[in-house]
Order: structure tokens, then sequence, then C-alpha cells
């Protein structure tokens, strides 16, 4: 201890600057509490005022900008509870529908990739009433399937087509992947028709068609649909 | 338990503190994330880069670029990157997981490059090689009052032995960076990977994070495709 | 506490101590300086490559990319570390109040710490670096600095447990604390970073927080370790309101970590780390108030008698910096501010202030006041070390200032498309009006050079002179020369 270097309790008691006196500052703090006195000292109170004011502020500001403590969220504001406030993702239908046609095994295999099938097996999807003309028999014909003998521009074709819906025991592609691949058709090849609504392909499958399941179309079914 | 030991836990424990918060919570959350896979699209998002575009991003890494260009594109609404064509959505984190160094940037000298690869319209193929080629050499030829240096030590001068190369770039440049006849310039290995690597950014698969975006609802009843429209 | 000297060991005179650290820090110091001068030359070489892009251009291993890595890498681990080791065993020996133990260790440690910073910016050169800004070196430079560590980690303990002073004071503490963080932090970051690196965006967060956390964690603890130090020693008084330092210390440490991943606003990363990181940032308030009633006060209240006014004006300008640079960083994280800065020159003026006004200033201030003490001669041009405050001085507020507007003008116009204007403005038309503050902050960086080469001639000859004094009296060759004597 250096108990002969003067321990400095005023400012102007700190004649020299040596170590042992710098540290027994801090040594004074640690063993002597300071004399009692009148009143309170304002710093450590706006300190102690500080700090929890900030604990408070900050609490709340990490309790709103959470993003919902999720990794997949990267804007602060964004509530996952409240997903409606999301931004839409854009999708291209025809850009989608376009690959889906065009995935091997499916669509352009029998369809082929100008859409003219094969003659004698696989009917034409161009300049058709089948494709542009009503959507309710469209539909179908993926959600379900299509069997037996069908007229296609003049040509008879008897062949089996797939079902592609939920629930018909067949590839079991989703409504918006049906929609797609549809509004895809419908606007190739000098096609000029309409988009499909996934909705549509909703309400067809789950209403007008419920319960249809892998029990394909025939022809005559679906002309006896407007 | 005396002070110094004390002393000691609580400065461990302080950094442990924010390790555990920042790094490990996190290594934990999404430290495992794997690719997305669409089938309506028919593939898993996000692609893992061709060969020769890894070796350009060592080539990216080695020549830091990162000094000058970021590889982040912000939200719209979080300045203006989106105005700017640097990308129609923030990138996400997921388009990262392939990457074996992270090179997010911290200054933007010069564009953003996330999205380079999409970005100069109608440029496929060999043109868009060709843009970047003449950009490399110098990037005034492109950008004129750019400050990016040269880097024609990407690109080699040699004597025309037989054939002129395919690869030759000379007719790209103007008169006083020809060679003297009889020679070519032509891109060096580093040159031709690294603007595979540009030329492979182009991540603009609209996963279904992108859309965690906060939008300001009016009040108002049926908001078709807002949700919808994806699965 | 520390070990109690119990039945009154000798009571070591300032002289015995400085003079048993003599060999380590003149090692330290003479790297350090050596490093900052190159580092400061490549920084020279970089920033007029950003206005004169053609400046060298021909040599691959001058590219800009590379130029930019070697200057961060030598003046944050060459210099700044060096300068780091000389300020805290010194700091260490003074305040544990014992002889330094293990010159050697240290000595093996110097000569590790350089070599692997040698590698790294080799590394760096021939196209390896990381290209990661702060932690810009190669893989393979990290173990050779590893071992250098060890060695002072294994002094810093020998040296704690053995020392003869019953007291604490806070410098120790953020001095321990920094030493005791740093290889955690690089650790991690080398094994998460490139030994086994993680997926995706987490390499970005750790990247943040370890270079973050260098500044947070290492460099402020130990330039506000110098200066609750050097403020008394300088000026024959107390720190004001010392008491309140712990909390400083204590709220530094709990937040520090996490202050710098603000950072990565609106980044590829979870929204909630960089609200956590804002709000960490805001709790350093605490840490700055404390600093702000400590340093001030001390500075500029009441007259007493200043020692040495040339050291003191380099720890005053530090301790000013660092006030201003804590609160600049408070205001920076806030993403409506970040908004508009993020990626631009601000950051870089950040960086400037804190490294080179906050620490550099403080420890040439330290370096200034322990180097006559160590090598028991003065300084052979004492003129020369007013030049080098205000080569110093100037040079880095101009810098600053210059960058700060720089990256404001660019900001405004990067990030904010003004109402009725249709099409950003595009970024070379923006970087062309940079131009003119880019220069500005060529000629600072000139002045430091020229500042940091008066420090570089006034040390070189004060060596000498220290050298072939010792020379000349064999008797003092040695740590202890009987004028030295220890006193009873």
């Amino acid at each position: 201890m250096s108990a002969d270097s003067p321990s400095p309790t005023t400012k102007s008691d700190f004649p020299d600057n040596s170590d042992e006196s710098i540290q027994q500052v801090h040594a004074d703090l640690l063993e002597n509490k300071p004399e009692p006195k009148e009143g309170y000292s304002v710093l450590p109170l706006f300190l102690l005022g500080l700090l929890s004011s900030l604990v408070f502020v900050c609490s709340i500001y990490v309790v709103h900008y959470r993003g919902g403590f999720s990794p997949l969220i990267q804007d602060e504001r964004f509530d996952p509870k409240k997903g409606s406030n999301a931004a839409a993702a854009v999708v291209d239908p025809v850009a989608t529908g376009k690959r889906l046609y065009a995935m091997p095994g499916m669509c352009v295999t029998c369809h082929q990739a100008n859409g003219m099938g094969v003659p004698g097996a696989f009917p034409p999807l161009v300049n058709t009433d089948w494709v542009t003309g009503s959507e309710e028999r469209l539909i179908r014909i993926l959600l379900n399937g299509l069997n037996g003998e069908i007229k296609v521009n003049g040509a008879t074709y008897n062949g089996v087509m797939p079902a592609f819906g939920q629930g018909a025991g067949g590839y079991n592609w989703s409504d918006d992947r049906i929609a797609h691949v549809l509004t895809y058709i419908r606007q190739e090849w000098g096609n000029t028709a309409g988009a499909i609504d996934p909705a549509k392909v909703t309400e067809i499958r789950t209403k007008s068609a419920a319960g249809r399941g892998a029990k394909a179309w025939t022809a005559a079914e679906l002309e006896a649909i407007p | 338990m005396n002070r110094s030991s004390f002393l000691f836990l609580g400065i461990f424990a302080a950094l442990a503190f924010s390790w555990t918060g920042v790094i490990l919570v996190n290594q934990l959350s999404y430290g495992a994330m794997t690719p997305l896979v669409d089938e309506t699209e028919g593939g898993a998002f996000p692609h893992a880069l061709p060969g020769t575009a890894e070796q350009g991003r060592l080539v990216y890494q080695d020549l830091g670029c990162a000094s000058c260009h970021t590889q982040q594109v912000r939200r719209p609404g979080f300045g203006i990157d989106d105005k700017r064509g640097w990308g129609t959505r923030q990138s996400v984190a997921r388009e990262y997981i392939f990457e074996p160094r992270v090179l997010l940037g911290g200054l933007r000298i010069g564009p953003d490059l996330r999205t380079i690869g999409v970005r100069k319209d109608g440029m496929e193929g060999r043109d868009g090689r060709d843009w970047h080629y003449r950009h490399l050499y110098d990037a005034k030829l492109t950008s004129p009052g750019s400050i990016m240096p040269s880097y024609r030590f990407l690109f080699e001068t040699r004597q025309i032995v037989g054939q002129p190369s395919y690869k030759a770039i000379q007719s790209l440049l103007p008169a006083e960076a020809q060679p003297q006849p009889g020679f070519e310039i032509v891109p060096t290995t580093r040159a031709e990977v690294l603007v595979s690597f540009l030329m492979n950014l182009k991540d603009t698969y609209a996963y279904p994070e992108a859309g965690n975006v906060y939008v300001a609802q009016p009040k108002k009843e049926g908001e078709a495709g807002a949700q919808g429209g994806h699965k | 506490m520390l070990a109690p000297s119990a039945g009154g060991p000798p009571r070591l005179s300032d002289a015995a101590i400085d003079a048993s650290t003599r060999v380590p820090v003149v090692v330290f110091v003479a790297s350090a300086v050596a490093w900052l001068l190159f580092g400061t030359l490549l920084a020279v070489i970089s920033s007029i490559k950003l206005h004169v892009p053609a400046f060298l251009g021909d040599l691959e291993f001058l590219t800009y990319g590379r130029t930019r890595g070697v200057e961060t890498t030598a003046l944050l681990y060459g210099w700044g570390f060096n300068a780091a080791f000389a300020l805290s065993l010194w700091l260490m020996a003074r305040l544990s109040r014992g002889c330094l133990l293990s010159p050697v260790l240290l000595m093996v440690a110097a000569l590790f710490w350089n070599l692997g910073v040698t590698i790294g910016i080799v590394g760096i050169f021939v196209g390896d670096g990381s290209s990661l800004e702060g932690l810009d070196m190669p893989g393979y430079a990290a173990p050779v600095l590893f071992l250098a560590y060890l060695f002072v980690g294994i002094w810093a303990v020998q040296t704690f447990q053995s020392g003869r002073s019953e007291h604490v004071y806070i410098s120790q503490w953020y001095v321990l604390a920094a030493l005791f963080w740093f290889p955690w932090m690089f650790s991690l970051a080398q094994i998460m970073l490139f030994v086994s690196p993680v997926r995706g965006t987490v390499q970005s967060l750790v990247h943040t927080w370890f270079v973050q956390g260098l500044f947070y964690l290492w460099f402020v603890p130990i330039g506000v370790a110098a200066i609750y130090y050097f403020l008394p020693k300088l000026l024959s008084r107390p720190i004001s309101n010392y008491y309140l330092s712990v909390y400083g210390f204590w709220t530094l440490a709990a937040f520090g970590g996490w202050a710098g991943m603000s950072r990565l606003a609106g980044g590829p990363v979870p929204a909630w780390v960089v609200s956590v990181g804002i709000a960490a940032t805001l709790m350093l308030l605490v840490t700055w108030v404390v600093a702000v009633v400590n340093f001030f006060p001390t500075l500029f209240v009441g007259r007493s008698g200043e020692h040495a006014p040339g050291v003191f004006r380099f720890i005053a300008f530090g301790a000013v910096a660092f006030i201003v640079t804590l609160l600049a960083a408070v205001v920076l994280s806030l993403r409506g501010v970040a908004e508009i800065v993020q990626f631009t020159f601000v950051y870089t003026a950040q960086a400037q202030l804190s490294f080179y006004g906050f620490f550099s200033m403080v420890a040439f201030g330290g370096l200034y006041y322990l180097i006559p003490r160590v090598l028991g001669t003065e300084w052979r041009s004492p003129a020369l070390i007013g030049f080098h405050f205000w080569l110093s001085a100037i040079g880095v507020l101009l810098s600053v200032g210059a960058l700060a507007l720089a990256g404001s003008k660019q900001g405004y116009a990067m990030n904010i498309l003004p109402a009725g204007q249709e099409t950003p403005v595009p970024v070379a038309t923006i970087v062309q009006q940079l131009l003119p503050y880019l220069s500005a902050q060529t000629l600072a960086s000139t002045l430091l050079l020229l500042g940091h080469l008066v420090f570089a001639v006034n040390l070189t000859r004060s060596l000498c002179a220290a050298f072939s004094s010792a020379l000349r009296t064999p008797a003092s060759v040695g740590y202890l020369s009987p004028k030295e004597a220890v006193l009873r």
C-alpha cells in the first residue's frame, strides 16, 4: 500500500501525478464511501434516468421492429401475423405456362412443341374451339382427363388424356399450374383467347365438378356443358 | 468469488452475449437454409453458378471489385435501387446460400451488380459479353465519366497466327486502342470467367419471402391477388 | 483482487518499470511506425486512384481493389495493433507496478505478428485477398497472427497474476477486456468465414460483427484506457466524476458487440438483427455520456500544470474525436439516416474519424509520452512533435470533412429521387461531382503522410541517440542501471 502518498479527495489535493495516486482514486471509489451529504448529486441521477429511458425506448423499438424475429423477413415493418400487408409477388403466367408445357413427359410429348399434335393420335391445340372456346370444358379436360372419341378441326381422335388436377389420381398439379398452362396455350400459336383465373379452376374442381375425381370426361359430356 | 474472477466473467459474458445473439442464433435459424423447390417452375432456386462463373467469382474477389461495387439490392422504398433498375425486388438471404464467399460490399462508387446479368436490355450472348469486355478494357468506353480503373491487364495482345481468333475484341475498341497490324487483343481466361460470372448474376426468381414487404393498406375489401397467384 | 503483496515488497520506481519494458516496446513501436508509413503511402496511392484512375493503372498488383485492401490491413493490423500492443503492455506494466516479465516472449510475439501481417499483405498483392473489408488478409496469415497473440496472451496473464499493486484502475479493466475479446472475435471470424464458411448471409453477419467489434471492442477500449491514464498524468488532476467510468465500461462491454449490426440495414439479413443493432447503438449513449462527463471537465475545467503540451494536444484531440465519433455512430445507425448514407463515403469518414482521429491520435500522444521514459532519453527533436500534431490534426479534419461532404452529396443523389424527377442521376455523373472532394482527401492523406514521416524521423533519431548513449555508458546496458535503483 502506498501509505506515504497523499490520497486525493478534492481536485486541489492531487499534487503528484504518480501512478499510485491515480490508482488511489479507484481504491477510494471501492473502499471509501463518500461522506453522506444533504440532497443528491445530479449526475448519477441523470445517468440513471438516461439508462432507464434508453432501456424503455430501445425495448419498444426492438419489439416494434422485430419483423417476427424471422430470418425470412428483411423489412422491419412487416408483421407476419398480418400476412395481408405483403407485397404481391409478380408471376408471369404465360412464361410459367410455357415452362410447364415444355416439361419433359408433359404436354409437349403428345401435343408437340408446335401445338399441332400427331395426326390420328393426339389432337392439335391450334385454332380449335376446344382450346379457345369455353373455359368450363377446357378446365375440366385438364382436371379429370378425357377418354373416347373427340372431333377436333374435322378430324377424329381416340386417345387418353390423363388427369392433371388435384385428387384425380394423375399428376396432381395445383390449380395455379393448370391455370398457367391453359393461359399459355390460349395465347400461343395464333390463339387469342383470354387467360384462365386460378380461382376459376378451384371453383370448378371443388364445386361444379366436385367428386368427379379420376372419372375422365367424354366429349359428349363436355359438349353438353355450355 | 474474488474481484478479478468477477471481472473476467463479466468480460467473457459480454462477448458471449453478442456472439450468441448475433451469430449463433442466426446460424441455428437459417444457417442450413436450403433452396426452394418450385414445381411450377420446374426447379430449385437459387441455382448454383456454373463452373466458369464460380471461377469468375474468384477473379472478382482477387481484384477487389467489392471495394466499389455492392451485391445487394435494397427493397423498394429504402433508397431508390429499384428506380435505378438494379432489381425489382430486394435481395433475399436465400439467394446467397451457394456462394462460397458472400460479398455484399460496403461502398457504392459504382452501381450495384446483383442483377447485372439481366440488366443490359436485349444484350444476351455475345452482345452481353462484348459489353463487359469493353467495360473492363476501359470503363469510359461504355460509361462516360466513370472512374473505374482500366483492367487492360486482363487482356493480352498477341500475334495473329493463322486465323484471327473469334474471341478477339479489338473490333470493339476505338482507333487509339487498336493493336499493330497482325496483332489481336483477346481476353485472357481470367477475363472470360469474370465475364461469365457477371453474366450469371441474374437471379430474378420471385422468392415468396421477397413479398414480406410492408405495404400500407388502404382500408378496402377484397385484395384480389395480394397473396394468390403463386404457390 | 490482484495477488496481494504481503510484507511490503520493494516499491519499484517508474524508471525501473519503464526500463524493463524497453526492448519489447521499442520493437513494437518501430514496427508500428514502419507499417504506418507503408499504410499511409498506400492510402495516398488509393486516394489518387479515385480521381485519377489511370494512376499506376497498368500494374495489376496495384489495382485499386488490392491497394485498398493492403492500406486497410497495414493501418489496422500493422500500425493499429503494434501501437496498441506497445501502449497496453507499457500501461499494464506501469499500473500493475511490476517489471515487465518475459520480454523475450513479447519480442517473439512482435516478430510473429509482423510476419503474419507481411504474409497477409503479400497475399493481398498477389490476389489471394478475401475482399472482406477489414478482414482482407487471406486465411493462411491467421495462424501466424494467432501464434503471436498467444505469446501476448501468456504475457498478459503472467503480468496480471504477478502484479504488485493492490489497486486496479479503469485503464487496466479496458486493456484486459480488449486483450481477452480480440482473440475470440478473430478466431470465430476465421473459422466461420475461412476455415469452415457458414452458409449464405450468416457470413455477412459474422463479418460485420467482427469488423465492428474490432472498433468497439479492441480499438475503443485501448484508446479509452490510454485517455483515462494520460489525462491525469499530464494534467496532475484526477479524471472528473471518475466513479462513473465503470458504467461506461460495462455498457460498452454489454452493447459494443451488438452495436455494429446496424450497418446491415436493408440488407439480406433478418430485420431483427438490424433493429437490435440500432437499439444497442442507442444504449451506447450511456457510454457516451460517461465519456463526456469524464473527459470534458478534466480537459477544460480549471487550470493546472500541463506536462508536455505537445503530448497533451494529441490526447485531447483524441478524446474530443472519440466523443464526436461515438455520437456520429449513434446518429448514423438510425434507419432513416442509413437509408441515405449507406454505401457512401460517410462511412469512410466515420472510419477515418474513429480510427485516425481518435485511436491514432491518442496512440501518438501515448507513444510520445512513453518513449522517452522507456528509452531513458528525451526526444531528439521536440519541435517536430508540434509539426506532427498540426499535420495530423489538419490532415484528419480535412479528410473527415471532405469525405463526409462527399458522402452526403453522394447519398442524396444516389438514394433519393426528388419529386418531379423521373430518372435518377446516373452513378458515373454523381461520382464526377465528388471528384473535388476526393482530391481534397488526397491532399489530406498527403498531409498525414508528412506528419508520419516527421514522427518517423524523430523516432529514428531518438532511437539512435538512445542506442549510442547506451553504448557509451556500458553500465547502463541492461534493464536496470545503477542509477535506476530499486527504491526502498
